[in-house]
């Protein structure tokens, strides 16, 4: 008896749910579709795809605070334009008083979503409260923060050349200091054009206009920030689930191309792609003819070709045009299969057995070719097919972790990607990390005395045209020395569905995005 | 009483297997290279600033030595404590509460697709053997064995939502979200279990007392379902335990094809990013899951069996 | 039962051993089948869809698919093999020494492989890989590690299920000792059946490695391997879906048959079970 219950329960469940299957998918897809049109059309609000989802919304963690600035939540005292330009935000005015310390004008009239109003003493509590609580917070160098009237006024440690630009690094985010602090993590009082209404961790943000904003209250009434993989944000953006998605996958482009509706708004980005060339003495690539060599020998646009599917740009010094530091007079090396042949005879190699390999001393020269297994190994491989036409031979080895072989400096070549060139606005520290002789960034080893004294120079430029003469020298300097072979800048991408959003701007540093200049179209 | 002891003797087991599968994994990760502070900060592309490295690790525990770390994850273990992520800033114990119920509901879907798919075109395909039904069902399934299911999926997706736009690419959250994962993994698995349905009721067809059946005149339907089909049910069972014990483990390639936020995902990445806790708590869930799995197996083995739950019961006496 | 169906069961191994066989074949002289170096790459022909110059199309680099995936049928079927081989046989005398040995032997032996199928399989694999470093070798090995419990297993039962036998006990009594017994009386018992397994394990390996390639585990560039071909077409899945189609085809008709070939094997060799 007991056996037949269960099985006429099976049965019936199978044929149930078979049916009950059928059934439910064409309810909930009407269902669905009706809901978000109407709601669309009553409510302005559109679903936006950011850069990387970073989880958390709280300033004084690590990096949440690039979330804030993404989704226009947050403001700064000081920011970064679309020409890499500082421009004022909170604070309307600043000045450098001396060599130590700066004076930074708090703009009136500013209200926190909740309304509290911004004063020069809640400026200074929540950026010691950032210093004091974020892993980074040593970075800004602050020795002491005092208000002076309407006025907050910094000092610095020691005298800091990029001190203005680092304060636009998202993580000195002014918060409302005098309302409950504990769930920052998630809905932060910040005083941007939005603010947050609700967080669900790892799935999406959503936010809604500020209504007590101190400039323009932005158009767009609501906004959902989703969390959605690169790869699948220009699939998610044709099936209409989203209105705009930051930085897509380059190889997915394919399918807008073409597409009325979505836009794809772009602009050369910060990040650059470069291959370590390891520069120590007893290392084959401690002779800088042979890392010129392999320089010469790089058609980059074909690298950009394959890396970026036509969103890349080739690059032949350390910093990307948009960044502003006179990139185009810096002389690198550009395609020349000759040149690369006499740098190699400059080295000593010869292909003397005929092999079609070069060789010194009788050993064939062999190199390694290292990269994280994460990562796409496209431009490895190109590299090596150009590298094998000068005779130079070379072998991928694709690691599930490559920081214990940088390390060691335990590589000849290193595959290493989506370097930020410009830390808050600013290049001197993405220099010194990487090239400065004790960097702990300073995989390949590189020393230079001239690389050195024009740090030096950084240090002391406080002034802007001194600051790009100082970048162009430094870039020069490397591209001669080749400690690094610079590649190509992914272009910053943005798709927008020309249909909903209007007048989007794209910033070259990705944790910018929401402004409240965004308008509603139809 | 003899099921009590049963279970308590599998609850002591539970016990010393979890004690066993935290050591070595607490192991495995501490002999990987590179660790969780490396990994976030290398994912932000702004430098391995060793300083920031130090204070992070410091905030975490990393900083200590491999005891006295395995101790105080012990110890919290005992205060409902499960560590904290690196990767989200959050205990892993929110951490893993809230991608598990999307693992449970796909592993619900897809179990019950398979149920609803291969029962009865198992069943036909044994009754009809050797018919048309009987090959186009074999032939299918036997095409749905060989196939590399997160294929599948990848072309599920290329058809549905690259091409016709009709489903979302991938996430969770939602029902439209979850047709795609539960087709990928509930047609791999009804593939296979058609085969050992049809292969089970063979086997039972050809027992003497089938025969005795046939020849004395019963009904072939009332044969099949009153003898055959639940004879038959005895060996699913126990497969039927495991496939869904494994689902709730999470299917680690089919949620990262779909980008699903489930468990499986999550230990994918967690070991990628070196996020120790997480695969922690990742590891210490699939071994719960193990043990439960087979004292479920052995339960089901006695309610369904009279002839061992007979024995069960004499051998209490 | 009767003739004319164990002919017909023969016929279809025999076709079963042919197609595995030509695949190998395909497999070891693809040099001499592909129209283009597999390596070669074209910078003009960049994610070209399949036309007369290229039967499946180019990858990103503009290199031939057709050619590389009959290239890549080399690595993927040895690992498929070499892995298959090594658990098989530490799999088989482990479990029969377990099960033949009994008592503590046993125990250690169980509780071990107990150990190994109560943690994830795929965490294991991974974590090895990643300690290891990634590379063919590396990934037989990890895969070797963790796949003998189930054959172990499997070995065992039978072992335990004939131990008591009289001819083995025969066997004993006559003075032949434990090895002599296990090699000449027991393995020839238990391998047969086991045969199955195998064949149809090496179609599931392949899977297997195509899933590990997939997580970023696996061959190194630019050695062409089916796997790590479907693992470089997900991301050009928009604009050159031909990418990951022809790589999953191929490896889907390579364990249709190695399943086949374990089909038509458990056909001839265990008749009674099959019949049914």
């Amino acid at each position: 008896m007991k056996k037949t219950l269960v099985l006429l329960m099976i049965a019936a469940m199978t044929f149930a749910s078979l049916a009950g299957c059928g059934k439910e998918v064409s309810k909930s897809d009407k269902s669905s579709d009706k809901v978000s049109v109407s709601k669309e059309a009553q409510d302005s609000h559109v679903n936006i795809a950011l850069f990387t989802y970073i989880e958390g919304m709280d300033p004084a963690t690590d990096w949440c605070g690039w979330n804030l600035t993404r989704c226009g939540v947050g403001e700064t005292l000081v920011t970064v334009n679309e020409n890499m330009e500082i421009e004022p935000l909170l604070a309307d005015s600043y000045e450098q008083v001396d060599d130590t310390t700066y004076s930074f004008h708090i703009r009136k009239g500013v209200k926190f979503s909740n309304g509290t109003e911004l004063t020069p003493e809640i400026v200074k509590a929540s950026i010691e409260r950032s210093i004091e609580n974020n892993s980074r917070g040593q970075d800004l160098k602050i020795d002491s923060i005092k208000v002076d009237g309407e006025n907050v006024i910094f000092t610095t440690k020691e005298p800091f050349s990029a001190f203005v630009y680092n304060m636009t690094e998202p993580m000195t985010v002014i918060v409302d200091t005098t309302a409950d602090t504990s769930n920052y993590d998630t809905k932060p009082i910040c005083t941007g054009p939005y603010y947050v209404k609700e967080y669900v961790s790892e799935e999406k943000i959503e936010l809604e206009a500020n209504e007590n904003y101190w400039d323009k209250v932005a158009e767009i009434k609501s906004i959902t920030a989703l969390n959605i993989d690169s790869d699948t944000k220009t699939d998610a953006i044709l099936a209409g689930d989203i209105d705009l998605a930051q930085g897509p996958a380059a190889t997915t482009l394919s399918n807008v191309e073409g597409n009325d509706d979505v836009d794809i708004v772009k602009v050369t980005g910060t990040r650059e792609n470069d291959f370590w060339l390891n520069c120590k003495e007893d290392s084959p690539l401690g002779d800088v003819n042979l890392r010129l060599a392999l320089s010469y020998a790089i058609d980059r646009d074909v690298v950009a070709k394959v890396a970026g599917n036509g969103y890349s740009s080739p690059l032949t010094t350390a910093f990307p045009e948009t960044v502003g530091y006179d990139s185009d007079k810096v002389k690198g090396q550009n395609y020349d299969v000759d040149k690369a042949k006499e740098c190699l005879e400059n080295a000593g190699y010869k292909d003397s057995d005929s092999d079609g390999y070069v060789d010194k001393n009788g050993e064939n020269l062999e190199l390694k070719i290292s990269l994280s297994s994460s990562s796409n190994s496209a431009v490895s491989e190109t590299l090596q097919d150009m590298w094998e036409k000068i005779g130079v031979k070379t072998e991928i080895e694709m690691l599930e972790d490559t920081s214990t072989i940088r390390k060691n400096g335990d590589f000849d070549i290193l595959a290493d990607s989506g370097w930020q060139t410009v830390n808050a606005g600013d290049g001197q520290k993405y220099l010194a990390n990487r090239w400065k002789t004790d960097s702990t960034d300073n995989y390949g080893k590189y020393t230079s005395e001239k690389f050195e004294a024009v740090l030096e120079k950084l240090d002391k430029a406080f002034d802007k045209d001194e600051r790009i003469a100082a970048f162009v020298e430094a870039q020069q300097v490397l591209a001669d020395e080749s400690p690094c072979i610079w590649l190509y800048a992914n272009d910053n991408i943005t798709l927008v569905n020309s249909k909903k959003i209007g007048n989007v701007t794209v910033f070259p540093i990705d944790y910018y995005l929401v402004t409240n200049e965004w308008t509603l179209e139809n | 009483m003899e099921q009590i002891k049963e279970i308590s003797t599998r609850m002591a087991s539970l016990v010393v297997i979890l004690f066993g599968l935290s050591i070595l994994t607490f192991s495995l990760t501490y002999i990987l290279p590179s660790d969780p502070v490396e990994q976030l900060v290398e994912s932000m592309g702004a430098g391995h600033d060793e300083e920031v490295m130090s204070r992070m690790r410091e905030k975490y525990g990393l900083d200590k030595p491999f005891v006295e770390q395995y101790m105080v994850w012990l110890n919290g273990i005992f205060h409902g404590d499960f560590g904290l992520s690196v990767q989200y800033g959050q205990p892993v114990a929110k951490v893993l509460a809230r991608k598990l119920p999307n693992t449970v509901i796909l592993a619900v879907t897809s179990f019950i697709f398979m149920i609803a798919v291969s029962f009865p075109l198992g069943i036909i395909s044994a009754v009809y053997k050797n018919k048309i039904a009987d090959y186009i069902i074999r032939f299918m399934s036997f095409i749905g064995v060989s196939i590399p299911g997160f294929w599948v999926g990848m072309m599920l997706i290329y058809l549905f939502s690259v091409k016709l736009h009709l489903l979302p690419v991938g996430g969770s959250g939602s029902f439209e979200k979850l047709i795609m994962p539960t087709l990928t993994l509930g047609l791999g698995m009804s593939a296979y279990y058609i085969r050992r349905i049809r292969a089970v009721m063979l086997e039972q067809m050809g027992e003497n007392y089938i025969i005795g059946c046939l020849s004395r005149g019963v009904k072939k339907s009332a044969i099949i379902f009153k003898h055959i089909l639940p004879n038959s049910l005895l060996s699913i069972v126990t497969m039927l335990g495991m496939s869904f014990g494994g689902l709730l483990g999470g299917t680690m390639i089919v949620e990262t094809v779909f980008s699903y936020n489930g468990i499986g995902k999550t230990a994918v990445d967690a070991i990628s990013k070196r996020d120790y806790q997480v695969i922690q708590g990742y590891v210490l869930w699939m071994g719960f899951i193990y043990v439960m799995v087979n004292l479920f197996v052995d339960l089901s083995y006695q309610w369904f069996d009279p002839r061992i739950r007979r024995k069960g019961r004499k051998g209490g006496n | 039962m009767d003739k004319i169906k164990r002919n017909r069961d023969y016929i279809a191994l025999f076709m079963a051993v042919f197609a595995a066989i030509v695949f190998i074949l395909i497999a070891t002289f693809s040099y001499k089948f592909a129209p283009n170096n597999p390596l070669a790459t074209d910078y003009d022909n960049l994610l070209k869809a399949p036309c007369s110059q290229y039967f499946f199309g180019t990858d990103q680099l503009g290199r031939d698919i057709f050619s590389r995936i009959l290239y890549g049928g080399r690595t993927s079927l040895l690992i498929a093999f070499l892995v298959t081989a090594i658990i098989s046989v530490t799999g088989i005398v482990i479990g029969a020494v377990s099960g033949f040995c009994g008592g503590v032997v046993d125990g250690i032996l169980m509780r071990i492989s107990d150990m190994l199928m109560a943690f994830p399989g795929s965490i294991f694999t991974i974590a090895l890989v990643s300690f290891m470093g990634t590379g063919l070798v590396n990934l037989i090995i990890a895969m070797s590690l963790t796949g003998w419990t189930y054959y172990a297993r499997l070995s065992r039962s039978m072992v335990l299920s004939i131990k008591n036998n009289n001819y083995i006990e025969q066997a004993r009594l006559g003075g032949a000792n434990p090895i002599k017994v296990l090699n000449c009386y027991i393995l020839p018992v238990i391998i047969p059946p086991l045969l199955v397994y195998i064949s149809q394990d090496i179609g599931s390996k392949l899977l297997t490695i195509a899933g590990l390639s997939l997580l970023g585990l696996g061959s190194q560039p630019p050695t062409p391997e089916w796997g790590y071909m479907l693992s470089e077409g997900k991301e050009y899945m928009n604009s050159a879906p031909w990418m990951l189609l022809f790589p999953g085809i191929i490896i889907l008709i390579n364990v249709i048959v190695f399943n086949l070939l374990g089909d038509a094997l458990q056909n001839v060799l265990n008749p009674k079970k099959s019949a049914i």
